[in-house]
């Protein structure tokens, strides 16, 4: 077990590894802090830390190093932007308490930071990056640009504050106040090397209908005016340099993004085009280490880069999906000082795409709340209200054994009863009398000799006999352990949001079973285990059985791992964190 | 099990209408479509189909009216704003073939969808709407003595999800809006929280070179969810609070607010007078004066399924109140959010390459939609009831029904052991199957429940797996109403099964058994016989039917043999009994067809 702590967890780019994590070969114990307790990934981790702003360098890396000798975190994954510098600056501090910080020297990341120098850097050395100018040059040698430029801040990211500036009047009007750089305007031409049948951004329909505008086509003037720059066919790269300062892969995509994010990623295949990894070497003997992203477009001359983030960028999960782990990578690297097993991480697969999608994650409003008191150690959760009476199936499995007497010993615990067999109406009825909730554990897992039958009667009938004698006597609570085998053979990640479509009698019986147990219970929590350990599962079943929750449709949530099980929810809905990988 | 076409699949709204479907009292087969492959709601679906823009109105009304037909689709759910006027505009021709399209009368979706037009609506009638003024009379008034102070927001007068929405700080910048956009001039609202006052604390970048980078702040947005029945009258709603994104609601908070839910419930029942049904949006800001709106969207909308995952089940509740006309059902979807919040993020779908030109395939060009050809050659299991029998009978006569006029050639085969053993070779050259095979418990000496899984379930799993091999085109289960059990009446395919007996609960795992994979293979009609197996009987027992049930059942699974289908879909019908069986009668055709559709 690995413990790494991952920064700025409520953007986007500290989410990615987050997610990235499913994939990650390694077990790993996630740290999540931001400072804000609405930051969506404090509540996928397993512990969480507000901490102040980076822009108050001082309290902002004190609190760091903290957290980082009380968690005892081995690698340190910086997240957002305003952080990059801070952590470059102190990483010394963070390695005397045994914390590596994935970031590279200081002023490699400054390099990257900021546009003009980058620019400057790379004409000198002959690679490919976009002609750029201070904002005052240009307006010097304004009768000399090809209208339309780019202006945007020298050291931004994400597509803020980019503008397609169209004349020389609109340029001369940007606010003297602004540090921005001008830099010229590639049009989001489509890859000179299409990366596979498809032809990314082709088929993207027209851009005006979308703007909403009634009549007809905008006109030019409108469109200017809107400011919606067309973000297609991005030629987007993740770079992974290894302590050595070996760029040890990379991984090339079309992309395209809508207001800076990637909602498309259509890989090349490998291997990347030659300026990519070029460019990468360049900037480690500048210094730079661990993770980079490269984005360019397609000129008819090769690729042209734009911009350099000296992190972990918005589609490193949607690249893990494809096989590029960089994240895993990342860690065999810099935690474990491999950088053979790091590459063999970085293979990806061009024969699929990914897209990319809003998705929720809802998180009781006392888990915020907790969050946001918390500016020291971490609160403890409040204690649980326990059922009074609790009645198990499945007790004579390890998971149910140890959970009879773990209830057992929980303060308010009156009587866990446990129940094999389910043939006997009379006595089901009869063992269900004063029962608050209801642990259905008992099943049959397809083994020879048993037949599909067997599967349907145990796990289908079993759980419907169960669950209509607990709706008979008003039981308000249902937990029932399902598996990932209801999903099928989709495609990875599996999310509790997609459409189960077991394809296995098994699967078939259980996803039967998870129906029936939720059907008429007030409260229903379904745990669709994947490859989860005895420890992981006591934590989820005890939390399910204890966890306040509203009536409502059933809570479905997966627990355990394997790569590209999604078991971000459990944490955000059950206010806790299984111990995290057993493997 | 009943099927919702949602348009836009690549857009927010229909992702957020998929999401919400997936827990609720319904069950629904879902039909994506898009214009653009890359769709990631089209990899969600059931099944996918390319359109035409909405731009082009009858090409895309046409392309649509055949997918719902060959889709059996009961409802259709606009996803996105340029298709809502077309769509509110034609929905009879929806509804003459069975498809319920969930909006609102022409004039009420176009008067929400001009904000113009809207404000001046609510402006005579008192309601709380922020004031609103066409650019070239703002500009006039510039003038004189302005009724509005810098800065205010600009946008287009027709748009929506803060597409071309900019705040303008000054007159020099107002004078710039090309004169050609339709566009309208709103009082600029801070965002505050519920209960606060005065001016919010800046965020983000500020000064000249703020404005010049154009960041909304898009905090605190009250945003109301509502839904207008058939009638007029409003079954429930969900106030949450908002932080957007670029357009896109990142944290989704529910509250209580008493005066935003008077403002909203005031608006919306005004609205539904002139005609407005289905799902109702209504987003606002608060004021020192109390909530006024500035957009209203006759739609679901990006955070119908985050508002599902808390309780409030919209869709669901809109399917009950407007296909099943079950309003007292639609009511208690939309309950009380509890005590919980949604923060969204962004997601990751793969979808493999070759997916992707399976959707292209099936047709941005194509001007129908392709149906294989109805089945000619039928193989029967459960050959010894008599119900098999009068069917080998009326098979080999002609089928009156879409695309297959001729007799049918038929063989059979008895019970479900020597289904087993023949599968293989009976199955060659058949491009029907019909499983009446089955096993009922007797009433005197009931078998283990194992017996009934190994011959209805497995059994099904089985003959479904055989099939779909060997590239049989039809599959027909005969299952039971039984199945329902425990569920509300009247007995609709639409609800959740709630079986109460093994014999139920075998027959409903074999229907997910049976049921087509989307998208290309065996598709499958299930029939569900009345229960106390008036119809089938095979296996070991053979229950006395009715005659009239099981002629009946006999023509509606000639008719199901027959049906033409896109490959890899489910139809799920009632027939015979008392339970619903208005969809049997609409998609089988038969006697009281005519009647029916006029009916609805």
């Amino acid at each position: 077990m690995i413990t790494v702590a991952v920064t700025g967890c409520g953007s986007a780019a500290g989410h990615t590894v987050l997610r990235s994590l499913q994939y990650a070969p390694q077990a790993v114990r996630t740290v999540g802090v931001d400072p804000s307790p609405a930051g969506v990934g404090l509540h996928w981790v397993d512990v969480a830390y507000i901490v102040p702003a980076a822009s108050d360098e001082r309290a902002y890396i004190e609190r760091l190093l903290e957290i980082c000798r009380a968690e005892r975190v081995e690698l340190l994954i910086p997240g957002s932007d305003p952080e990059l510098i801070p952590l470059a600056r102190h990483q010394e501090l963070f390695l005397r308490e045994g914390t590596r910080v994935l970031v590279g020297s200081p002023a490699a990341v400054e390099l990257a930071r900021d546009k003009w120098a980058l620019a400057e850097y790379c004409r000198a050395r002959g690679l490919p990056f976009v002609e750029t100018w201070l904002l005052e040059d240009a307006r010097q040698r304004i009768a000399e640009l090809a209208f339309p430029v780019i202006a945007k801040p020298r050291s931004g990211s994400g597509s803020v504050g980019v503008r397609l500036v169209h004349d020389p009047e609109d340029l001369l009007r940007i606010p003297p106040d602004a540090e921005f750089i001008v830099q010229r305007y590639m049009p989001p031409l489509p890859p000179v090397r299409p990366g596979s049948g498809l032809r990314p951004g082709t088929a993207v329909p027209g851009g005006e209908a979308s703007l909403g505008v009634p009549t007809g086509r905008p006109g030019d003037g409108l469109k200017r005016w809107l400011q919606r720059l067309d973000q297609r066919n991005e030629c987007s790269s993740l770079a992974l340099i290894g302590p050595s300062g070996r760029v040890l892969g990379c991984c090339t995509s079309v992309n395209r993004l809508k207001d800076g994010v990637p909602m498309e990623v259509v890989p090349y295949p490998a291997p990347s085009p030659e300026e990519v990894p070029a460019l990468a070497r360049a900037m480690a003997e500048a210094g730079m280490r661990g993770p980079l992203g490269l984005s360019g477009r397609s000129t008819p001359d090769g690729v042209r880069f734009y911009e350099i983030n000296a992190r972990f960028i918005g589609s490193t999960s949607a690249r893990a999906a494809l096989g590029f782990r960089a994240v895993g990578a990342a860690i065999w690297a810099f935690a474990l000082d491999r950088e053979d097993e790091a590459e063999r991480c970085l293979g990806w697969t061009a024969s699929a795409a990914v897209i990319r999608h809003a998705d929720d994650t809802v998180v009781p409003k006392e888990g915020i709340a907790r969050l946001g008191r918390a500016r020291g150690i971490p609160e403890a959760p409040p204690p649980m209200p326990m059922p009074r009476r609790v009645l198990l199936t499945g007790a004579s499995e390890p998971v149910g054994a140890s959970l009879v007497e773990l209830l057992r010993a929980a303060p308010g615990v009156e009587e866990v009863r446990t129940l094999t067999g389910t043939e006997d109406e009379e006595r089901l009825s009869g063992a269900m009398e004063g029962i608050e909730a209801v642990v259905h554990l008992a099943e049959l897992r397809p083994a020879p000799p048993i037949r599909p039958e067997e599967l349907y009667a145990a796990n289908a009938e079993g759980t419907r006999r169960l669950a209509s004698a607990a709706r008979g006597a008003g039981v308000a609570r249902m937990v029932y352990l399902s598996s990932t085998e209801v999903y099928g053979s989709a495609t990875p990640p599996w999310s509790e949001t997609q459409a189960p479509r077991p394809e296995t009698a098994y699967g078939q019986s259980k996803l039967a079973g998870e129906m029936l147990c939720a059907d008429g219970a007030a409260i229903a929590v379904i745990l669709r285990a994947g490859d989860a350990s005895t420890v992981d599962l006591r934590g989820a079943i005890l939390r399910a059985v204890a966890m306040p929750l509203s009536p409502g449709q059933p809570l479905v949530l997966n627990v355990g791992s394997g790569p590209g099980l999604d078991t971000r929810r459990i944490r955000a809905r059950l206010g806790w964190a299984p111990s995290g990988r057993s493997g | 099990m009943i099927t919702v076409v949602i348009t836009a699949a690549g857009g927010g709204v229909c992702q957020a209408v998929l999401r919400a479907l997936r827990y609720g009292p319904l069950s629904v087969r879902t039909v994506g479509v898009d214009p653009d492959p890359m769709g990631v709601g089209l990899y969600w679906a059931d099944a996918a189909y390319l359109v035409p823009p909405a731009s082009d109105e009858e090409a895309y009304i046409r392309r649509l009216l055949e997918i719902c037909s060959a889709e059996r689709a009961d409802a259709l759910i606009p996803g996105s704003d340029p298709e809502l006027v077309p769509l509110a505009r034609h929905q009879d021709r929806f509804l003459r073939q069975g498809t319920r399209v969930i909006a609102g009368s022409p004039a009420a979706v176009e008067l929400c969808r001009d904000k113009l037009a809207l404000a001046r609506f609510c402006g005579e009638r008192g309601l709380p709407f922020v004031e609103t003024w066409p650019l070239a009379e703002a500009r006039e008034m510039l003038g004189g003595q302005a009724p509005f102070q810098f800065p205010v927001i600009v946008k287009p007068r027709a748009g929506s999800g803060s597409v071309g929405v900019r705040l303008v700080h000054d007159l020099d910048d107002l004078l710039r809006v090309p004169p050609e956009a339709d566009f309208v001039v709103q009082r600029y609202m801070p965002p505050l929280w519920p209960g606060q006052s005065g001016q919010p604390a800046p965020s983000g970048r500020t000064g000249a070179a703020g404005r010049w980078s154009q960041r909304l702040d898009q905090s605190n947005e009250v945003s109301t969810q509502l839904l207008i029945g058939r009638s007029g009258e409003i079954i429930g709603y969900s106030l949450t609070i908002n932080r957007l994104k670029d357009g896109v609601p990142m944290e989704v908070v529910p509250d209580p607010h008493p005066s935003g839910v008077k403002a909203s419930l005031e608006v919306a029942s005004a609205l539904a007078a002139q005609g407005m049904r289905g799902p109702l949006n209504l987003t606002g800001r608060v004021t020192p004066d109390g909530v006024r709106f500035f957009e209203a969207n006759p739609r679901f909308v990006g955070s119908t399924g985050a508002r599902a995952a808390l309780g409030s089940q919209a869709v669901h509740a809109a399917l009950l109140e407007f296909v099943l006309e079950r309003s007292e059902e639609a009511r208690a979807c939309l309950r009380e959010p509890p005590d919980a919040l949604v923060l969204r993020h962004v997601e990751e779908t793969v979808v493999p390459l070759d997916r992707v030109e399976r959707v292209r395939g099936v047709g941005a060009g194509a001007v129908t939609v392709p149906l294989p050809p109805a089945p000619r050659r039928a193989l029967i299991t459960g050959a010894s009831c008599r119900l098999a029998t009068a069917l080998a009978r009326r098979l080999a006569t002609s089928v009156e029904a879409a695309g297959s006029p001729g007799p049918f050639e038929v063989g059979t085969l008895p019970g479900i052991e020597e289904t087993q053993k023949r599968l293989r070779q009976a199955l060659e050259g058949v491009d029907a199957v019909v499983h009446l095979a089955e096993l009922r418990p007797a009433a005197t000496d009931p078998q283990p429940p194992e017996e009934l899984f190994r011959a209805n379930t497995e059994g099904a799993r089985i003959l479904a797996e055989a099939a779909r091999r060997a590239g049989v085109r039809r599959l027909v289960y005969l299952s039971t109403q039984e199945v329902y059990g425990g569920a509300p009446r009247p007995w609709s395919e639409a609800l959740v099964p709630r079986p109460e007996s093994a014999y139920a609960l075998s027959k409903w795992i074999g229907e997910m058994a049976c049921a087509g994979r989307g998208g290309e293979g065996t598709s499958a009609v299930i029939l569900r016989a009345p229960p106390g197996g008036q119809g089938a009987a095979g296996g070991r027992s053979e229950a006395a039917g009715g005659e009239e049930t099981r002629e009946e059942l006999c023509e509606a699974i000639a008719r199901a043999c027959a049906l033409q289908m896109p490959p890899g879909g489910t139809l799920v019908l009632n027939v015979g009994g008392s339970a619903d069986t208005r969809r049997a009668r609409l998609y089988l055709g038969g006697p009281g067809a005519q009647a029916q559709e006029e009916e609805r």
